[in-house]
């Protein structure tokens, strides 16, 4: 295993976080809920997969592969104020561990309809990139859509964002409305940098999103939204590039039945044309007791590049599965894909997944 | 939002005070009746809510609403231990959720950084009503009313009434079979003496009191709310001309019986007045208790004259 210096800081980091987190829980608890209001908590959670994969693509082994450990401590600092951070470890393709920041948000509750965030978030794009995150457990499938990929995985959206957000929910008698606004740097003009970021925005102009969802109070489990997300790009000896992303869904979950459908238009100018990328995918699943088989339809049809990963191209992919909860924290799941490439062969392949919280 | 008394004014806060004070003292039998798998909702005595829809409890529970009405934060919630009666009615009742997915959408609330924290557990009632009692915004779920916590109703019932709603599909305190006999008596303070009187007095399977006060101020929707609490029973029975005045725009459903109260009324259902004195008006029809069911069989809006417990006791048998 590669020992990079990187790496060695994360650990040094996660040490001192993991030492801490018990002493700081143990002293709430025994100060007792009575000083809820008063003292920060730090609590520590977090969750991990491991998958087994065969592909029918030539000279491909079946191989094990770890997926991502996340490590998620939440501290509530007073009755308004509190913080969350997403710390995800995992394994580069040459095999390497690294360490990375997902998320960090310092956030500060006026009321329920409005409460003010910091830091390094999941930009607000629709539905599925703020609602699981970087747990396989939380998800209902192995791997998220396509189109929802993180940047290092060969996504072509913005998922993460430095900066601001305000969002709050509104309860009526027959409606409740939420929302969501950030600002932040968006994602850098530079080829063959990090996306997201972090440190400084190459540029003046700032990203912004835009979220709303409407859920019938009649209708809990129905959810429907969608967001617009901007941007412009600077690439240095070219034209400003205008980056948008537009996002609708239809989302019914509850106990039993989950029917998620969600399309994106990604629209990207260079300065002198501009293209719509569209995507969507549809998933249906249905829980039996701890069986829950599942299935889903994707297709992302991207005619620019996104980044040195994010190519045109169009692919579709299926796939079928079954998830089976062993246990209120764990899962099996099991899946066959079958995904068709433009310009490229289909591959079929099946999977197995295990992925846990704690 | 809450329906709770925050926003009346000052004079029905009082008023709804009282109210409250005087339904408890009469109430109390029926606390004493919750059954397993009945949860009393408690907060902390500073908290001025006293009435939850279900549907807002349901908001709090999940981590939707984190804010009272009155703008203080929900700043603890405890749930009683997995696998007791009261957290499988909290799940099934108000969650709609089994402990799995329960646990599930928590993880998820807090992983989204949708909350704070999730909910604490503690393992027995005097611990939640303990952390109840000690931390402002804080809520609790228990199987018993608890010292120096306040209940709060739940779609304007209490624990051990006929339309509390947070109970067990097998819990005793279930209302009674639609034969059974049941009344809703609603009074004021100035007769409370002949309230509890007529408790004695009156053979009915199930008997609620209200301190009419409450309502005086109260808004649309807790009208509404509590014409939906006394939906089941076979009368609404009101003392006085005050309890009547107080009760005036509540959109009664079901038959209601005014003692000694001649006043308007928004009730959709018959109205029996039952006069024992002087202040019987003219058109008062003086009745023998074997004569209540001819009496009141056609008229909407009777006036029947007569010793007041027998006859309410006869207009009940009709209406059964």
């Amino acid at each position: 295993m590669l020992i990079t210096s990187r790496w060695f800081t994360g650990v040094v980091v996660l040490a001192v976080l993991i030492g801490v987190a018990p002493r700081l829980s143990a002293q709430t608890h025994d100060m007792g809920p009575g000083s809820g209001s008063g003292p920060s908590r730090l609590n520590l959670s977090g969750f991990a997969d491991v998958a087994w994969q065969k592909t029918d693509e030539s000279g491909e082994p079946n191989t094990f592969s770890l997926g991502q450990f996340t490590l998620y401590p939440t501290a509530t600092l007073s009755d308004r104020l509190s913080m969350l951070a997403e710390i995800v470890i995992e394994a580069d393709s040459d095999n390497s561990i690294h360490i990375d920041l997902e998320r960090v948000l310092l956030r500060y509750s006026f009321s329920d309809a409005l409460s003010l965030s910091a830091g390094r978030y999941h930009t607000a794009i629709g539905y599925y990139n703020t609602a699981y995150h970087h747990s396989s457990w939380l998800q209902t499938t192995i791997e998220r859509p396509l189109t929802f990929a993180f940047e290092d995985d060969a996504g072509p959206l913005p998922i993460h964002n430095v900066g601001v957000s305000a969002h709050g929910a509104f309860s009526g008698r027959a409606l409740r409305l939420e929302y969501v606004a950030e600002i932040g740097n968006g994602r850098s003009s530079i080829p063959d940098t990090d996306p997201v970021q972090n440190i400084r925005d190459d540029n003046g102009s700032k990203a912004f999103n835009v979220a709303l969802a409407v859920i019938p109070r009649s209708a809990p489990s129905l959810r429907i939204g969608g967001s617009f997300y901007h941007d412009t790009l600077t690439p240095t000896g070219q034209p400003s590039q205008p980056d948008s992303v537009f996002d609708g869904y239809v989302v019914y979950n509850n106990a039993t039945f989950e029917f998620m459908n969600e399309a994106v238009w990604m629209r990207r100018s260079d300065g002198t044309a501009t293209t719509t990328s569209p995507a969507f995918y549809s998933q249906i699943s249905r829980g039996f007791g701890r069986w829950r088989p599942y299935a889903r339809i994707e297709r992302m049809d991207l005619r620019t590049a996104f980044s040195a990963d994010a190519v045109p191209g169009r692919q579709t992919l299926s796939l079928a599965g079954l998830r089976f909860d062993f246990s209120e924290l764990a899962a099996l799941k099991a899946e066959y894909r079958h995904n068709d490439v433009s310009g490229a062969s289909a591959i079929n392949a099946v999977v197995a997944n295990v992925s846990f919280t704690f | 939002m809450a329906t709770s008394t925050v926003a009346a004014s000052r004079r029905a806060r009082l008023a709804i005070a009282a109210g409250s004070v005087l339904g408890m003292l009469l109430a109390q039998p029926c606390a004493a009746q919750v059954a397993a798998g009945t949860v009393v909702v408690i907060v902390n005595q500073d908290n001025p809510v006293e009435n939850l829809s279900l549907a807002e409890l349901r908001d709090i529970l999940s981590g939707q609403r984190t804010y009272w009405s009155a703008g203080k934060p929900v700043s603890l919630i405890v749930m009683p231990d997995p696998g007791t009666p009261e957290r499988q009615t909290v799940l099934s009742v108000v969650l709609a959720m089994n402990e799995a997915l329960y646990k599930k959408h928590w993880v998820g609330r807090v992983f989204r950084g949708e909350s704070a924290s999730a909910p604490m557990t503690a393992d027995s009632a005097d611990a939640i009503a303990r952390a109840v009692a000690q931390t402002r915004g804080a809520i609790g779920l228990v199987a018993q009313a608890a010292p120096n916590v306040k209940a709060v109703r739940i779609n304007g019932a209490l624990p051990g009434e006929a339309a509390y709603p947070l109970r067990s599909a097998s819990g005793s305190s279930a209302a009674p079979a639609r034969s059974a006999l049941s009344v809703e008596l609603m009074f004021t303070p100035g007769v409370l003496q002949q309230a509890l009187s007529l408790k004695a007095e009156l053979k009915v399977e199930k008997m609620d009191s209200f301190g009419a006060l409450a309502l005086v101020g109260a808004g649309a929707e807790q009208r509404k709310a509590y014409a939906d609490k006394v939906a089941g029973v076979t009368a609404v029975v009101i003392l006085g001309e005050d309890a009547l005045k107080a009760a005036s725009e509540v959109e009664f459903s079901v038959p209601i019986i005014c003692v000694n109260a001649a006043g308007a009324t928004a009730a959709k259902n018959k109205i029996i007045r039952i006069f024992d004195g002087a202040s019987a008006p003219a058109a008062a029809k003086a009745v023998a208790p074997g004569e209540v069911a001819a009496a009141i069989g056609s008229g909407r809006d009777v006036a029947l004259k007569g010793q007041v417990g027998p006859t309410i006791q006869a207009v009940l048998t009709a209406l059964k």
